[in-house]
């Protein structure tokens, strides 16, 4: 080994602070936390989500608060700094409240998909054999819908009495068709885990289905389908907004962002302020969640593993020898 | 690999019959019917109704609707007549009938003059017939008329110009070219060039591709380059080369990011891998080990998700074909749901699916082509 | 294996509940209920209390008010007093009852003298309106669109406009006109919707037709006699009329047109209007199916009868409707269901259907062998389909079309750069919200009249709608008909104080301390957001009731309003 002294030294501390035993997520966090695109991302969902909580009592008007006597007018400081709609109510307030109904329904949507996807694929892909083969030629049934016409079918079959259940429907629509890439997804996660040395090991310990399932399959394939998920939620709100633009949305008068986006696109050229705002709350958060969903498929990415505590070691020890130079030159 | 192929296509059976199946059901259990409410908008009175439902046999139980439908769709590929278009089948709206007849026509036309217009054909005529028989209004025969290549060639051409299925095809075949000529190379340079401002910008010009709802992006695309440019038309499909070119963008933008961006994550696995380190050790030029060994590889997923984005795309894009008035399927996937057009539902989605399949099966073989090491059991 | 039939078992369940959950066509809600005795306290005209069986309420039928329009067919109030309001059409869901109007009714109908038709029809108006307040009137329709200002043009009140009447400028000889859908039909008796009849208006001509103005003039007619006893009509046809291929025009061909109309096999939507024909009504439902028993016959050629079971003052204006088309059998029997296809189609207008590319564009050119083809100054009619109406903007705005709708949120824009290119016409119609007398607080008659004064119908037109020009609606009657009563003579305005008076009355009668305790169900179908916002906003901040509004697909909207009015 033709290492120096201090290569040696290095490699050590490396070790070091590699047997220390992190876990899978604390390392992808701290992965995370240095892709500063991702971060900003963060940031921004953390801003989402702030707004969506305090939609109620921060913004300046009620969403649904009507002005007939200012009704269409562009942005105006200080008090409709977003402009009013064709209702005199406040677009400010109006995209500040869509935070929380589209973030719901992404969220949401997006839950419900990855909840009925993972049951469904880790059954399958447990399983295996012919169970999996006949649930995945459910999916394949599944897959042969078209999408929209699918959600345009479910959407019109449930009743929507109010505006909780019409969202609520929107969910169900977009679960429904959402759970199939997820189900493929988990299913051929769990059929490559099984095979794998640590299963093989821990069944022949005799380890229970359920125990094997949720401390190794489980935790194991989970990544990939986080990373599916970030990447999917602006999906989702983008297919929100095609939906109100079909007419199938989020039932007036709550706002959400794509509802406002069709409601005002066709004025594009007369209220331009009713598509720019609700549109650029869409495409920021999209960005968010793309940026968001990249930096923690690196993250999460297993064949990189360890590598940013490593970098942070380097970095930490690299600044307390400048700092001892520092100090030795004082 | 005939094997293969045949087999695949055999698993699709059942799985297309389960889907006409559970739209059929779907369909009984959506609220209203197509005669709930007339073209007009009007509620239609019950007992007209009732004239309606019997003049469709919706009145039979829904057992027998299901297999009359299904019996005259497999032994005479008909897809029944539209409900909400009195006098226009399925299989016009969506292959644009026999265009056959049109070209004969045009022959007898020539022949006859106008007498030509109280002629018909005994049968209707197909492209593998030699000849077809034409008759008087009253079943007199007239002539034989013989069906040339050139007849046989035009009125293929027709079909695949003129057909909705056709046009909805021709939109999603110069989209997807679009995302893909552009997509790939974008995501080659951005894997290429990580973590610089070259990466970022691609990756930040991907994502807004993708955040833009379409129909805004359309809107936007009519404003400039029709209204205030003026260089294209604002709508229509198949009159100009200039009319493709702001749908083709519309539909392209939201796959063109996807596959940048998938382009970019394979390469970046890709070029970790060992063989290429070992490709790079050989002593290869970077150029050469990216694009004959990198970029074969990391085409895989890219041709994954090609299938059933294909299968959307070709089958037209609602959005699309509604902001630019193109004549094609994509806008039946939503009237015909909103208009309860049960045989026209039945119609979408058997193209759709039928799609799906065909392109999950043109991925699986060119998986072959792409990556000799995929065998076919 | 004991796993694994716990997964099989697991996995059976999450299939069956989302089977269920995307099965599930009703979920029950719960809505207020109010005790079933009724006091009347302000009432100005005596008006029974209805005792409202509830039988044919689902327990989907939860809907306090619901939202509806009606654009009328022909010049008389029948089309929307009788065929929209009366008790027993198919057309409203309010499970509303008047003896009184049903005997003014059907006073009405036989009345030949206009003036005292006209006051029958308000009278009923009143009760439906004023003392029922089972109908809220929003607002009445009108038409407009783009239109090139260098042509002349000229829009009936009714129906499509007639091309041949337009003059285009010095210069050009083909028309370009915007259709919002593919036409769903060309076939004369099946067609019911503007777009199609915007195409058929120039290939057919009927008996009669509306001139801009409103009034009727002869077309395929020539005159027409009644008899004295007011239910045969004998028409003259004009003799020079020609179809486009050649033939003549004949009586037979109307005969044959209102028969196959009224052939239940053909199964038209808008044979019902044809009804009032003695015998039609038995021959259109199946229960017989002998023709001749149709009381439509062809005295000679150029003569046609019809026979109708009791006298109807306003049949003249059936004349001059499109139910009243001639066809041709032999074309029809000939080319099959492509009868309406270019090439086959056989019609007696002043244009011949020239080119039908289905989904894309439509062309007509004119018929050399109408009648009057020295009177059609344009040669040829466009109608490219353009679905969006954002899209048919900027085409006009580039010049490819002449006629065209617009996006309503562009209105603003276009009434301050192109005003000259804005038209507004006529379309006899109302706006209404009908309020369900059977379920909740809206059985309480005081509760009606309060919802019905507090809308301020006015600031929903000049700032919702952005249309200051239309008409605030307070009856049904729209003001182009005969009997046109207007605001303060008919129904209730805006006005807070009785809005506030009547509401005490009704929660008094209702029991109820805090409005806040009454919740009402406002359906209505997806496209009319931008009023039923505003209502529903008005309803909750002058009444300071809870308003739950839900919106349907206009197919489900129908079949579930449908389903509750059996």
């Amino acid at each position: 080994m033709g290492l120096s002294a201090s290569e040696r030294a290095k490699r050590h501390e490396e070790e070091q602070f590699l047997e220390r035993g992190v876990s899978l997520w604390q390392d992808a966090w701290h992965r995370l936390l240095r892709n500063r695109m991702a971060v900003a991302g963060l940031i921004f969902v953390g801003i989402l989500v702030f707004c969506a909580l305090t939609a109620d009592f921060l913004p300046p008007y009620s969403y649904r608060e009507a002005d007939y006597e200012n009704t269409r007018i562009g942005p105006r400081w200080p008090d409709h700094i977003f402009g009013t709609d064709k209702l005199g109510r406040d677009v400010f307030s109006r995209v500040w409240w869509g935070t929380r109904v589209s973030l719901t329904v992404a969220i949401v949507g997006s839950l419900t998909s990855l909840i009925i996807g993972v049951t469904y694929g880790s059954i399958s892909g447990y399983i295996g054999g012919r169970v999996d083969n006949l649930m995945m030629r459910f999916v394949d049934v599944m897959y042969g819908f078209p999408t929209l016409l699918f959600i345009i079918l479910i959407m019109v079959v449930l009743p929507s009495e109010n505006a909780i259940q019409g969202m609520i429907n929107i969910f169900i629509a977009i679960g429904v068709v959402g759970w199939m890439g997820m189900a493929r997804l988990i299913r051929g996660q769990f059929l490559s885990l099984r095979e794998k040395e640590f299963v093989l090991a821990a069944k022949m310990v005799g380890a229970s289905h359920a125990r094997i399932i949720a401390r190794h399959l489980l935790p194991n394939s989970l990544g990939p389908a986080i990373v599916s998920l970030t990447l999917g939620i602006p999906g989702l709100i983008l297919t929100e907004a095609t939906l109100s633009f079909i007419g199938l949305g989020v039932p007036p008068p709550i706002p959400s962002w794509g509802q406002m986006v069709s409601e005002g696109w066709r004025g594009l050229r007369a209220t331009p302020h009713l598509t720019i705002f609700p549109g650029l709350a869409i495409t920021l958060t999209m960005l968010a969640f793309n940026f968001l969903g990249d930096g923690l498929r690196d993250a999460l990415d297993p064949t990189m593993r360890g590598t940013a505590l490593v970098r942070a070691a380097r970095r930490k020890r690299r600044k307390a020898r400048r700092a001892a130079a520092r100090a030795a030159k004082a | 690999m005939q094997r293969f192929i045949l087999r695949r296509i055999l698993w699709n059976i059942p799985v297309l019959i389960l889907i006409t199946v559970v739209t059929f059901g779907m369909m009984q259990i959506v609220p209203g019917g197509p005669f709930t409410a007339g073209s007009s908008g009007r509620p239609i009175p019950p007992e007209i109704r009732a004239n309606m439902m019997a003049k469709y046999g919706l009145d039979k139980p829904v057992w027998q609707q299901y297999l009359n439908y299904m019996g005259r769709l497999i032994l005479h590929f008909d897809f029944g007549p539209s409900l909400r278009r009195p006098g226009r089948t399925v299989n016009q709206m969506l292959f644009g009938g026999n265009f056959l007849v049109d070209v004969l026509r045009e022959h007898l036309r020539d022949e006859f003059g106008t007498a030509a217009s109280s002629m018909t054909f005994a049968e209707p005529p197909s492209i593998f017939d030699s000849k077809a028989l034409v008759v008087k209004t009253n079943g007199e025969p007239v002539a034989y008329i013989y069906i040339t290549w050139r007849d046989r060639f035009e009125a293929v051409k027709r079909f695949l110009t003129l057909a909705p299925v056709m046009v909805s095809a021709q939109v999603g075949l110069v989209s997807v070219t679009l995302a893909l000529l552009i997509g790939i190379p974008l995501g080659i340079i951005s894997a290429l060039k990580q973590n610089t401002w070259i990466d970022y910008v691609a990756m930040f010009i991907s994502m807004l591709g993708v955040s833009i709802p379409n129909f805004i992006l359309g809107i936007v695309l009519i404003l400039v380059f029709a209204l205030w440019l003026g260089w294209l038309p604002t709508y229509g499909w198949g009159e100009s080369w200039k009319q493709v070119i702001m749908p083709a963008i519309t539909l392209g933008t939201g796959g063109m990011a996807f596959i940048a961006r998938l382009t970019r994550a394979s390469m970046l696995e890709v070029i970790r891998a060992d063989y290429i380190r070992t490709a790079r050790a050989k002593g290869l030029a970077e150029r050469v080990v990216v694009l004959r060994h990198a970029l074969k590889n990391s085409l895989i997923p890219v041709t994954t998700v090609l299938g059933p984005m294909m299968a959307a795309w070709l089958t037209g894009s609602f959005l699309v074909e509604w902001v630019f008035s193109i004549g094609g399927i994509g806008k039946f996937f939503v009237s015909a749901v909103t208009d309860r057009d049960y045989t026209l539902i039945m119609g979408t989605i058997l193209i759709y699916s039928v799609a799906l399949v065909l392109f999950n099966l043109a991925v699986d073989i060119a998986y072959g082509f792409i990556d000799p090491r995929i065998r076919f059991d | 294996m004991k796993t694994r039939t716990w997964y099989l078992l697991a996995g059976v369940v999450v299939l069956a509940a989302m089977l269920i959950t995307a099965c599930q066509p009703q979920v029950q809600t719960v809505v207020v209920t109010v005790p079933p005795e009724i006091k009347e306290v302000e009432v100005t005209v005596p008006v029974p209390v209805t005792p409202e069986e509830e039988e044919g309420l689902g327990a989907q039928c939860t809907y306090n008010a619901y939202r509806m329009g009606w654009v009328m067919d022909y010049a008389d109030a029948n089309n929307i007093v009788n065929e929209v309001f009366h008790p027993d059409s198919p057309f409203q869901y309010t499970f509303w009852d008047d003896q009184t109007f049903r005997d003014l009714v059907d006073q009405a109908l036989v009345e030949t003298d206009a003036a005292a038709r006209e006051a029958l029809w308000q009278q009923a108006e009143q009760i439906l309106v004023t003392d029922y307040a089972a109908v809220v009137p929003i607002f009445h329709y009108d038409r407009t669109g783009l239109v090139n200002p260098d042509i002349e043009y000229e829009f009936p009140p009714f129906g499509a406009p007639h091309f041949m009447k337009w003059r285009l400028p010095e210069g050009r000889d083909t028309l370009r006109v915007r259709l919002g859908t593919e036409p769903p039909t060309l076939d004369v008796n099946l067609a019911t919707d503007t777009t199609s009849h915007m195409v058929l208006n120039q290939l057919m001509e009927p008996l009669y037709r509306y001139k801009g103005d409103g009034t009727i003039e002869p077309a395929g007619a020539e005159s027409y006699e009644v008899s004295e006893d007011g239910t045969v009509y004998t028409i003259h046809l004009r003799q020079d009329a020609t179809w486009s291929d050649g033939e003549p025009v004949l009586a037979q061909h109307y005969v044959d047109g209102i028969l196959r109309l009224l052939n239940p096999e053909t199964a038209a939507e808008y044979s019902y209007v044809m009804w009032y024909i003695s015998g039609a009504e038995a021959y259109n439902l199946g229960e017989t199916d002998d023709p001749s028993t149709v009381g439509v016959r062809a005295v000679d050629d150029y003569t046609l009868e019809i026979t109708l079971d009791k006298p109807q003052a306003f049949f003249d204006s059936i004349l001059a409707f499109f139910t009243t088309y001639p066809i041709r059998l032999d074309v029809i029997e000939q080319y099959g269901d492509a009868w309406t296809e270019p090439g086959n189609f056989v019609g007696n207008g002043p244009y011949v259907l020239t080119e039908w590319a289905h989904e894309d564009h439509l062309t007509i050119e004119k018929n050399p062998n109408y009648h009057d083809a020295d009177q059609v100054t344009i040669e040829r009619v466009e109608f490219p389909i353009i679905v969006e109406d954002a899209t048919a903007l900027a085409a006009y705005e580039r010049g490819e079309l002449d006629v065209s709708g617009y996006p309503s949120e562009e209105l603003p824009r276009i009434l301050e750069e192109m005003p000259e290119h804005f038209v507004r016409m006529p379309r006899p119609g109302t706006y209404y919200i009908g309020l369900n007398t059977a379920l909740g607080a809206t059985q309480n008659l005081n509760f009606r009249k309060a919802l019905a004064s507090s809308i301020d119908k006015r600031a929903i037109l000049d700032a919702v709608l952005n249309m200051p020009w239309r008409v605030e609606a307070c009856g049904v009657i729209p003001p182009e008909i005969p009997g046109y009563q207007g605001c303060g003579k008919v129904g209730y305005q805006f006005d807070l104080d009785a809005a506030q008076q009547y509401l005490q009355a009704a929660m008094e009668e209702l029991g109820v301390t805090d409005p806040g305790e009454i919740t009402i169900q406002l359906w209505f179908n997806r496209g009319n957001e931008d009023v039923i916002e505003a209502v529903e906003e008005q309803w909750e901040t002058n009444l300071g009731i809870n308003v739950n509004v839900v919106n349907m697909e206009w197919g489900a909207y129908l079949e579930v309003l449908d389903s509750c009015n059996d």
